[in-house]
C-alpha cells in the first residue's frame, strides 16, 4: 500500500484524535461510577494522618487519568461509603496519585485499616482546582490550619517542581497540638531554602518545638512578600480563614487574589445532591477553591 | 382565545385512554388512595377521581363530595409527579467484589415504559421545568433522571378552582398553562376543551379526529373555559388579601396587647398602603439574606419540628443521600441514592461539625435556597406556587408568611412594588389590577 507523507501525517492525528476521545469518554465515565484502584502503598503520617498511594488497575485508565491541583475524589470503601478526599500528589506524577486522609468520620475510620495492596473505588476528578496559572510570576502565599496543609502541599509541590514560575514562596501552617504536624522533614528542608519562608505555629506545643507558639493567623504580619504582586491560597478551618483574609486585606492584598478552599458534605461531587451547597454555590463543582469575593458575604454567616 | 378549539365529549375520555393504551403507553391518572388524591396506573376512565373536591389549608388536607360529573375539580395531588422521574431511591451502581480483593462497578441502567399523565397540573409543570434544569441542563446530567424523562406524555388540565394555599400566580406559573405539555385539557361539566401542545400531542389529535372522537368546540363552551380560569385568577388574588388581613391579625403578641395596638396599626396600615402582597419572588430575594438575624426566625424555629414534610412534598427539592447496602455474603453491594432533606441531621455534617445545627438554621436553608439561591443558580426562584408544603405541615406554617413577615417588618413592601413585580406576561387583567388599588 502507498501512503503519501500528508496522510501519513492525517493519520497520527486522526489517532491522537481517537485516542483523546477515548481517555474523555474514560473521564466522564469516571466522574459517573467508581473504578477499581490498588493501594501501591500506604504511608502513616501521623497516629491519626495516613497517605494512600494508589493506581488505577486498568492501564489506560490511568494513563487517561488528569487532574489539577486543588481538585477531589470521592474514595470507596466496599460495603462502607464514599468520601470526597482532595489530591495531594503532582499531577504530572506518572502511574499513581496521592490522597491523605485523617482517620475522623465512619469512612476514613474504616479507611485507615486499608493496606498496601488493598483495593478501593476511585471516583472522580471533582471540582475547581488552585488557580495556579493566574499565579505565575507571583509571590506564593499559603496559609493552612489542620489538616488543610493537605490540599495545599500539592501546590507546594506542583510549585517547587516548576520553581521559575513563581516568585517568593511563602508556606504558613498552623496546627493545634505540635505533635499534629505532618510532614516535618519536608518543612525543615524547605526552610532552608532561601527562596522559601516557613511560618509555622501551634496551639499548643510538646518539647523540642522550634516554632511558633499560638494561631497561624499571629504569623501573618511576619510573612515576607509583595502585597501588589501575590497570591493568597488558604485552606483550613472556616474562621482561621477568614481570620487571615482580613489580615491579608489589611496588607493591602487585592481580594481577587484572595483563594480559599471550602468544605462541605458532599455525597454525589456532581451538583446535584444538594448537601454542600453554601449559599448558591455547590461547593463539589464551583468550589472548592473559591475567590474570596465570591463568598465574603456568607463567610461569618451561621448556617450556611 | 385558544388555538384549534376541540372539545371532547366526557363520554369519549376512554377513547383517549384507550388510543393511549393501544399506543403502548402505561396510563397514570390521579385517584383516590388513603383519602389523598395519587398517581396510579389505570385502563378505564371510571377509576379516576370524580365527584370529588379538595380542601386545603395550612396543615390542612380533606376531600369532599362535589356534585358534579368532573374528574380534575380539585388542585395539586397530594402525590407528586417528582418521583417518577427523581425517584425516591434509586440504585446508582453496584459493585462486585471479587476473590482478590479487586472491585468490579456496574452502572445500574434505568429502562422506562412510555407513560402517560393525566391530570397534570401547571404548577406540575413548572416544578418538572425547575428539576430539568438541575438533572439536565446543569454541568453534570443524570443518566437516571434522564432515562425516566424519556417518552413521557402529559395530558395537563387547567385548575378550575383555587385553594387556600395556592400561589402558582405569585410565582408566575399559573394559573393558565402555556406549555410543557403534549395535551391540554379545560374541564367543563360534559367534557373537556383539548388544545395540543407538541407534535406527539397534535398526532394524537389526529388519531381522535379521524375516529371522530372529537369534535369542534363551540365559541359558548371556550367562554365557559375563558370565564373558568378568570374565576380561578380571581380567587386567587382574594385569597391574597385573605391571607394579608389574617397575617396582619395573626401578629404573636397576647389578644390584649393587640387591642390595644389596634389603631395604631390602622394607622400604619394606612401610611403604608397599598400592601396586598403576601408573596412577590423577586422582591423576598432581595430582602431575606439582609435579614437573617431577623427575630422572627427564631420564632419559626420555635414552631418547626424539622421533621421536613415540606421538603419531601416540594416538587422542586432535590437534595438526595447516598448510602452502600452490601449483600451479606459479602461479595456485593448496591449504592443507592434516597431523597434528603435540608432539615435532617445529616444534612450540614462536615466531620464532628454541623453547619446547621438549629432548627433555625435548617429552616433559613430551605426558605433561603427556594426564594433567594435558587435565582443564582436557576435564574428563578425555585418555588412554584403549589402550596403542598403549607398543606402537609403539620404545625401548619406558612411558607409564604414566614418570607412576608421578615420582609414586612423592614418596611420593604410597597404597593408600587406589588404592581411592578407581581408577574410576568400578561397573565393580569388591567382591571384586575385596578380594583386592587380601590380596596
Amino acid at each position: 500500500m502507498i501512503t503519501s507523507p500528508t496522510s501519513d501525517v492525517q493519520g497520527t492525528l486522526t489517532e491522537q484524535k481517537t485516542v483523546q476521545v477515548k481517555a474523555d469518554a474514560m473521564m466522564t465515565k469516571l466522574q459517573q461510577q467508581p473504578f477499581n484502584a490498588r493501594i501501591v502503598e500506604r504511608i502513616q503520617e501521623s497516629p491519626d494522618i495516613f497517605t494512600l498511594r494508589l493506581t488505577f488497575s486498568d492501564p489506560e485508565l490511568q494513563q487517561a487519568y488528569s487532574f489539577a491541583p486543588g481538585q477531589f475524589n470521592m474514595l470507596y470503601l466496599y460495603g462502607v461509603g464514599e468520601v470526597p478526599i482532595s489530591i495531594v500528589s503532582d499531577p504530572e506524577h506518572p502511574g499513581s496519585f496521592d490522597h491523605t486522609l485523617r482517620a475522623v468520620g465512619r469512612i476514613t475510620q474504616a479507611m485507615a485499616q486499608l493496606k498496601t495492596g488493598d483495593y478501593i473505588g476511585v471516583r472522580g476528578p471533582f471540582g475547581r482546582g488552585w488557580p495556579l496559572e493566574n499565579a505565575q510570576d507571583r509571590d506564593l502565599v499559603l496559609i493552612t490550619g489542620g489538616l488543610g496543609c493537605a490540599p495545599l502541599v500539592s501546590v507546594i509541590h506542583y510549585a517547587l517542581n516548576r520553581r521559575q514560575l513563581y516568585k517568593r514562596l511563602v508556606i504558613m501552617q498552623g496546627v493545634k497540638h505540635s505533635n499534629d504536624l505532618i510532614w516535618r522533614q519536608q518543612y525543615q528542608q524547605w526552610a532552608e531554602r532561601e527562596d522559601i519562608q516557613i511560618l509555622l505555629a501551634a496551639d499548643e506545643t510538646g518539647a523540642h518545638w522550634p516554632w511558633a507558639k499560638g494561631y497561624v493567623t499571629n504569623l501573618i504580619a511576619q510573612a515576607q512578600f509583595d502585597s501588589d504582586n501575590c497570591i493568597a491560597l488558604l485552606c483550613g478551618p472556616e474562621v482561621m480563614m477568614q481570620t487571615a483574609a482580613k489580615q491579608l486585606l489589611q496588607r493591602q492584598v487585592p481580594e481577587q487574589q484572595i483563594w480559599l478552599s471550602m468544605e462541605r458534605n458532599m455525597k454525589c461531587a456532581v451538583g446535584h445532591c444538594g448537601h454542600c451547597q453554601y449559599g448558591a454555590h455547590f461547593v463539589c463543582k464551583q468550589g472548592p477553591v473559591f475567590n474570596y469575593p465570591e463568598i465574603k458575604q456568607l463567610l461569618s454567616q451561621a448556617g450556611f | 382565545m385558544r388555538d384549534q378549539p376541540h372539545f371532547l365529549p366526557r363520554l369519549q375520555l376512554q377513547s383517549l385512554l384507550d388510543l393511549l393504551i393501544a399506543e403502548d403507553y402505561q396510563c397514570m391518572g390521579p385517584q383516590i388512595q388513603s383519602n389523598a388524591i395519587v398517581f396510579k396506573p389505570f385502563s378505564q376512565v371510571t377509576a379516576l377521581t370524580q365527584g370529588i373536591t379538595d380542601y386545603q389549608d395550612a396543615g390542612h388536607y380533606r376531600l369532599q363530595p362535589y356534585d358534579s360529573p368532573r374528574n380534575f375539580h380539585w388542585n395539586c395531588s397530594a402525590q407528586l409527579l417528582k418521583p417518577y422521574f427523581f425517584q425516591a431511591e434509586q440504585v446508582l451502581w453496584q459493585v462486585e467484589k471479587q476473590q482478590d480483593g479487586q472491585l468490579v462497578f456496574c452502572q445500574t441502567q434505568s429502562h422506562q415504559p412510555k407513560r402517560a399523565f393525566f391530570g397534570v397540573r401547571a404548577c406540575d409543570i413548572a416544578a418538572l421545568k425547575l428539576q430539568d434544569q438541575h438533572f439536565l441542563h446543569s454541568e453534570f446530567v443524570d443518566d437516571h433522571y434522564a432515562e425516566n424523562r424519556r417518552n413521557n406524555l402529559f395530558i395537563a388540565v387547567t385548575c378550575s378552582k383555587a385553594g387556600a394555599n395556592c400561589f402558582c400566580h405569585r410565582t408566575s406559573d399559573g394559573p393558565a398553562i402555556t406549555d410543557g405539555y403534549d395535551l391540554l385539557l379545560d374541564e367543563l361539566n360534559e367534557g373537556f376543551l383539548l388544545q395540543t401542545g407538541s407534535d406527539e400531542g397534535e398526532r394524537l389529535c389526529q388519531q381522535l379526529l379521524q375516529t371522530q372522537v372529537l369534535e369542534i368546540a363551540s365559541s359558548e363552551q371556550q367562554q365557559q373555559a375563558d370565564q373558568s380560569l378568570s374565576q380561578v385568577r380571581q380567587t386567587l388574588f382574594d385569597n391574597d388579601d385573605q391571607r394579608l388581613q389574617s397575617h396582619q391579625s395573626d401578629q404573636s403578641q397576647p389578644p390584649q396587647f393587640k387591642a390595644q395596638q389596634q389603631s395604631q396599626q390602622q394607622s400604619q396600615q394606612q401610611h403604608q398602603q397599598p400592601k396586598h402582597l403576601p408573596f412577590d419572588p423577586e422582591l423576598i430575594r432581595q430582602v431575606l439574606m439582609q435579614n437573617l438575624d431577623h427575630p422572627h426566625w427564631q420564632e419559626l424555629a420555635e414552631t418547626c419540628l424539622s421533621c421536613g414534610n415540606c421538603t419531601s412534598v416540594c416538587p422542586t427539592c432535590f437534595c438526595s443521600s447516598q448510602r452502600d447496602i452490601p449483600e451479606l455474603d459479602g461479595s456485593q453491594a448496591q449504592h443507592v441514592r434516597q431523597w434528603d432533606s435540608c432539615f435532617s441531621q445529616g444534612h450540614g455534617y462536615i466531620h464532628g461539625y454541623q453547619v446547621r445545627g438549629k432548627t433555625q438554621l435548617r429552616y433559613q436553608q430551605w426558605l433561603t435556597h427556594k426564594l433567594v439561591n435558587w435565582y443564582e443558580q436557576y435564574g428563578r426562584s425555585g418555588c412554584v406556587g403549589c402550596g403542598r408544603c403549607v398543606t402537609w405541615c403539620p404545625v401548619g406554617i406558612d411558607f409564604t408568611q414566614a418570607a412576608m413577615q421578615i420582609c414586612q417588618d423592614n418596611g420593604q413592601i410597597s404597593g408600587d412594588r406589588v404592581r411592578g413585580d407581581r408577574v410576568r406576561g400578561d397573565r393580569v387583567s388591567k382591571d384586575r389590577e385596578g380594583g386592587h388599588n380601590d380596596n
